[in-house]
């Protein structure tokens, strides 16, 4: 009776939480069951899924762990520090045997650790890095190496010119870290006065239309000379590229991005965006998928390469390199991974163009 | 007392107007000039017009004493509605457009209509729309950005050709100048000032690459609001309603059909500013328009609104869109960290309510 | 030595002198009457006594008990033992009575208030002006009359000296009244004095040791009570002897315009109760019929519900020109649309938008009727507009004035301006020449008549019997909602519908 109750109650606070953001709960085969057996349940904090890429994450996590024959729970935040914070605790409170936490906010995920550790719980920080917490794990891609291979590709082809830098949203631990291997890259050919730096904005909230108006008032005032825009990911790549169609520049400024998004490939298909950064996320979750299920089987994870420090702790972590991806190898990685559709991406383009099936 | 009436709105008009100027003097003299180029001007009118599209209607809204929380949210749906019928379903562009603002105006009437007839607060109503319409936006994108073709997005980004404008522009002046003043109507000084602010500012587009299409759609749309507000039964309906919902409904006036009514033009201009933004950005995204509902409200206070109803203008609330473009736009140009344009916009905000009530008190 | 000695009190507005050297003496327990048409500067004459107007805004001086005083704000001058009623109450609607009666002076211990001292307080005060009803009652729930009460308990309370009230009779019945005026009596034999303001000669010569007349921000003469008399009290308020005061309609010629029968409205804050129950009556075309009754006893519940405007179920039968109506108005458009109009008792709350121009006013309810396509006619409308404007001599600087603007007799005449606009052919007047000036009121009736005399049916609800008996030769007298006279000829006197109204006949 009194489990029956609790667990009521649990669900309804879920389902608040989710009418409270706006969010319908999609995951309804996650709600919860009762624990037949000893089937292992892994949970899955989302920050969000308000970005394409993260349907992704979520779908293959779940079909990996799968076929591991373990359940996952998934929830949400939308963007909501505190919102997420309660599903994670909700989550607790289900009985998971391992957390998953992509977090929105870096530092106040810290309260989910130590909810966690309290409940016996190991933590295992997606994609994003916890900050001051003793995180169990980091399972993520080489962030700072995204930022390296937007620039490098960049500074490949322009050496010299007026760079314009069009950051991520400032709260983003992650574009930070993009941020500062962008830098790297460029820092010496700055010194050096071979690359200008025109315009260094951030965009809030990662919206596209930030990234639009940071790249119509850099044209503007730089009369058009700018040589190269290093977009922090798909989505400013795209709110650039309007900006500088807008100028008949599109295609001829240079242009990064990241997450090789479908509207991406399609503007590399058709020339506008030079570059984005491909992650194979099949990777990075099935390898959460697998390291998750060990740790809740209370085995070590074996994989965990070097540790990276997070303010308190240099935590364990699995780091996934990154794919730079243009028009050429664009057929050979993200179409050969299936990670988009040939006919998808090429939609615009004549047919007589397409790249051969891979 | 008349004149008092009069003094207390060119007070408005007037602080607004310095501040204005202040502003853009501050950005001219920190970009060295960039930021009074032809094209600098061109591009902060163009970058002021989803948001004021939105305000435009807000003022309305303001003005029957509601508010609407829900046009940001809105606008991105719609937007994405639009985007989705070209690309998804293969509409022609024109209906695709036309779906989005019949949808508009059916959102905006099922939303006034459960604020007029069920009483439940605009606040209220207004939020939950938002919410679900964010959600909605969320579930029909899968969180995937989609780019219309280049038909729909020439709306955001094309020019009217400068011979147009000129025709355009010379064709209003001459309506201003030579159409006879009726004896109630604007009186010749201030048609002459119009005509002359509408050549001057299509010299002023035309010097960069003629009148934007966004812009040209705002002047439409402002110049058709004014009307509606000013010069038609509803829209004085509104006003009373705002001013005394008593009294206008002691006077015969349906508080729900007016209030329904205004909610469903929001609606429509939510179509419309979602189709603008979307085809600026060129893509529609799963966030489009987020937190846009709070610049149009802000906009149309800063630019005179009472947020008590009864009072507001449509030509103030694109000057409050002007000035919060125009923090925007110079700030950027200027390279200044983000965190400044939240602060400055927010310090504008306070005071500008704020030297509109001192202004007005010595009048009481 | 007198109480309080006002001398040379000037006060400017923009373009507008409101007082203009006025002096005024008050005695200890004096009641000294002031009078004057509305924009006399009466209530400018108020707010530099209460500290509305602070010390320094205005000239001349103020002597309070032979010292010279400034007052800072109204705070200072309720501490100096100046109050004032207004004829706004100012009593919070939602806290309880001993609440009001103490508010910003509660009994607290650690900073929790002490609820038993509260009330013992409260129940003194009240007991001071002789009233005892329950102090946790809220205060919405007490009638006008009773509100007026709780102000002056807590004006006393604050050991106020010197009361000044404002129109205090404007919105009671006639029984809270003579009640009023009994308790300012009593509390002058004990040395309170008070300024009195008043449209009500009557009340002024009952109640005055002294009268003052204001005209035009002057005080134009002031003596001893027993050196007046009505009429010269009237002539030196409008400045010209006036003669009638009420003139007599045309008998009715027309048939019957509006009939009702077996009128019901439900008594919305009392479920299964009415407000009014078994009302009928029928008005012929050209006719004025009186309404009379106390305050409460349902007249201004029979002018809304005929109006479509009562907010709770109405039943009866309503004939308009002869037709029977399927059901009550249920709404006022509908109510419009049938040729309907009604004059509201509270014009700022249901008669005017404030805060907009006399010609946005003017044409609210007839603005279909200048549509050409879809745009209004600004020219038809203005000169529709000016139409009231001249007939009715509105006094507004121009169209575009805020009526909030303008004095509280031309704001009726624009309220009922708007109505002539619509051509109503039954008119529903509710209190129309409420606080409102002798010279005004003058106007206003002459207008009810005119209206009449050109076929309209007038159902005239009024307090002020000679008026409601003068303009009206037949008379409806309703006690608690109940029909409980039917006064017509000689048979309508004022001790007949007094004696109906609170039924001591």
């Amino acid at each position: 009776m009194a489990l029956l109750a609790r667990r009521r109650r649990t669900v309804l606070l879920a389902f608040a939480a989710a009418l409270a953001a706006g969010c319908p709960a999609r995951e309804k085969a996650a709600s919860p069951r009762p624990a037949a057996g000893k089937k292992i349940r892994i949970g899955f904090s989302m920050d969000t899924l308000k970005e394409e890429r993260w349907h992704r994450d979520r779908d293959l996590l779940v079909a990996r762990a799968r076929e591991l024959g373990a359940e996952v729970l998934v929830q949400a935040a939308n963007g909501n520090d505190a919102l997420q914070n309660a599903q994670a605790e909700n989550m607790l409170t289900e009985g998971v045997d391992v957390l998953l936490v992509a977090p929105h906010n870096g530092k106040t995920a810290a309260v989910i650790v130590e909810a966690a550790h309290r409940a016996g719980v190991p933590v295992i920080a997606y994609d994003r890095l916890i900050n001051d917490a003793d995180v169990d794990l980091y399972v993520s891609f080489d962030n700072e190496r995204v930022g390296q291979l937007q620039a490098e590709y960049l500074v490949a082809r322009r050496p010299r010119g007026n760079y314009a830098v069009i950051g991520g949203a400032p709260t983003d631990n992650n574009a930070h870290l993009y941020h500062q291997g962008q830098m790297k890259v460029l820092g010496p050919y700055v010194s050096r006065g071979d690359i200008h730096v025109v315009a260094d904005q951030w965009a809030r909230d990662w919206l596209a239309v930030e990234a639009l108006k940071i790249m119509e008032n850099a044209l503007t005032s730089n009369d058009n000379r700018v040589d190269a825009v290093v977009a922090a990911n798909d989505g400013l790549a795209g709110g650039a590229i309007q900006a500088l169609a807008e100028q008949k520049l599109a295609g001829t400024t240079l242009v990064s991005g990241q997450d090789a998004e479908l509207s991406a490939c399609q503007r590399i298909a058709a020339g506008t965006q030079s570059m984005t950064v491909y992650k194979p996320i099949r990777l990075l979750a099935s390898t959460a998928a697998e390291v998750a299920v060990k740790m809740a089987r209370k085995e070590r994870p074996g994989r965990a390469t070097r540790g990276l420090s997070n303010g308190k702790t240099d935590v364990p972590s699995i780091l996934i390199a990154p794919v730079s991806v243009d028009r050429d190898n664009l057929a050979s990685t993200v179409i050969a991974d299936g990670y988009q559709k040939l006919e998808d991406v090429y939609r615009d383009v004549p047919k007589d163009r397409w790249p051969k099936k891979p | 007392m008349s004149a008092r009436g009069k003094a207390g709105l060119s007070w408005r008009a007037w602080t607004l107007a310095g501040a204005l100027l202040v502003i853009w003097a501050v950005f001219f003299t920190a970009t060295g000039g960039t930021f009074a180029s032809a094209r600098n001007l061109a591009l902060l009118a163009r970058q002021m017009s989803v948001t004021a599209l939105l305000a435009v209607g807000m003022v309305l809204v303001i003005v029957t004493g509601e508010i609407d929380l829900s046009v940001g949210a809105m606008s991105g749906l719609l937007g994405a509605v639009a985007t989705i019928a070209t690309v998804k379903a293969g509409w022609p562009l024109a209906a695709a457009l036309a779906s989005a603002l019949v949808l508009g105006a059916a959102l905006g009437l099922a939303q006034g209509t459960i604020v007029a007839r069920m009483r439940v607060p605009s606040f209220i109503v207004t939020l939950g729309g938002m919410l679900v319409f964010q959600g909605t936006l969320l579930g029909i994108t899968g969180g995937i950005s989609i780019s219309p073709g280049d038909a729909f997005l020439r709306i955001g980004q094309a020019y009217l050709g400068k011979a147009a404008g000129w025709a355009i522009a010379g064709a209003l002046a001459a309506a201003l100048l030579l159409v006879p003043a009726r004896a109630s109507g604007t009186s010749r000084g201030r048609r002459v000032a119009l005509a002359a602010a509408i050549l001057a500012f299509t010299a002023l587009m035309n010097a960069y690459a003629g009148i934007p299409l966004p812009v040209l759609l705002l002047a439409a749309v402002a110049a058709a609001f004014s009307t509606i507000a000013n010069h038609t039964a509803f829209g004085r309906r509104l006003y009373a309603i705002g001013g005394n919902r008593e009294a206008a409904l002691y006077s015969g006036v349906s508080i729900e059909r007016n209030v329904a009514g205004v909610f469903t033009l929001m609606g429509l201009l939510c179509g419309v500013a979602g189709v603008v933004l979307t085809a600026r950005v060129g893509s529609a995204t799963s966030d489009a328009g987020r937190l846009m509902e709070l610049d149009a409200i802000a906009a149309a206070v800063i630019g005179g609104t009472s947020l008590l109803g009864g009072r507001g203008t449509v030509w103030g609330a694109l000057l409050g869109a002007l000035v919060m473009a125009s923090l925007d736009n110079g700030m950027s140009l200027m390279n200044t960290e983000p965190y400044w344009q939240p602060i400055l916009k927010g310090t504008i905000l306070v005071a500008a309510v704020a030297a509109d009530v001192a202004g007005r008190r010595p009048a009481r | 030595m007198a109480l309080l000695e006002l001398r040379g009190i000037t006060k400017d507005f923009p373009g507008v002198r409101a007082l203009d050297a006025v002096d005024l003496d008050l005695e200890p327990g004096q009641i000294h009457a002031l009078c004057g048409e509305n924009g006399a500067g009466k209530s400018t004459l108020i707010r530099i006594l209460s500290g509305y107007y602070p010390g320094g805004t205005s000239e001349g001086t103020i002597r309070l008990r032979g010292e010279v005083v400034r007052f800072a704000g109204i705070a200072e001058a309720e501490r100096r033992g100046v109050a004032v009623i207004a004829q706004e109450l100012a009593l919070v609607p939602d806290l309880s009575v001993a609440e009001n009666l103490m508010l910003g002076r509660e009994p607290v211990r650690r900073g929790f208030i002490q609820w038993d001292r509260l009330r013992a307080a409260a129940r003194d005060a009240l007991a001071r002006v002789g009233a005892d009803f329950d102090v946790d009652r809220p205060v919405r729930s007490l009638g006008v009359g009773q509100q007026q009460l709780v102000e002056i308990a807590r004006a006393l309370d604050k050991r106020a000296d010197i009361l000044v009230l404002d129109e205090p009779t404007a919105s009671l019945g006639e029984r809270d009244a003579q009640r009023l005026l009994g308790l300012l009596r009593g509390l002058a034999a004990k040395n309170v004095a008070a300024i009195y303001v008043s449209h009500r000669l009557e009340e002024v010569f009952a109640i005055a040791d002294r009268i003052t007349v204001l005209r035009d921000g002057r005080a134009v003469a002031s003596a001893p009570a027993g050196d007046w008399t009505p009429a010269r009290v009237v002539a030196a308020m409008v400045g010209r002897p006036v003669s009638t005061m009420y003139p007599r309609p045309d008998p009715p010629r027309g048939a019957e315009s509006f009939s009702v029968e077996g009128w019901r409205v439900a008594d919305p804050d009392r479920p299964g109760r009415f407000a009014l129950d078994g009302v009928s009556f029928s008005v012929r075309a050209g006719e004025i019929l009186g309404i009379g009754g106390l305050m409460g006893s349902g007249r201004t519940a029979l002018l809304a519900s005929l109006f479509g405007a009562a907010r709770a179920r109405v039943s009866g039968t309503l004939r308009v020109a002869g037709r029977e109506r399927r059901a009550p108005f249920r709404a006022p458009s509908e109510a419009i649309a049938s040729g309907v109009a009604l004059v509201s008792e509270d014009r700022k709350r249901y008669g005017l938008v404030p805060g907009a121009s006399v010609l946005e006013n003017l044409t609210l309810p007839t603005l279909r009727s200048f549509v050409r396509g879809v745009l209004l006619d600004d020219d038809a409308r203005a000169e529709a507009a000016r139409r009231p404007v001249e007939a009715l001599s509105i006094r507004t600087p121009s169209l575009a004035a805020r009526v909030a603007d303008l004095s509280g007799g031309t704001q009726q005449k624009v309220v009922i301006g708007k109505w002539l606009l619509a051509k109503p052919r039954i008119l529903l007047l509710d209190e129309p020449t409420r606080g409102i000036d002798v010279g005004g009121k003058a106007e206003i009736h002459e207008i009810i008549c005119r209206l009449a005399s050109e076929g309209a049916a007038i159902v005239l609800v009024s307090s002020d019997l000679p008026e409601l008996l003068a303009l009206s030769r037949r008379v409806i007298v309703l006690k608690q909602g109940r029909p409980a006279a039917h006064l017509e000829g000689p048979s309508a006197t004022p001790e007949a519908l007094v004696a109906a109204a609170t039924g001591s006949a």
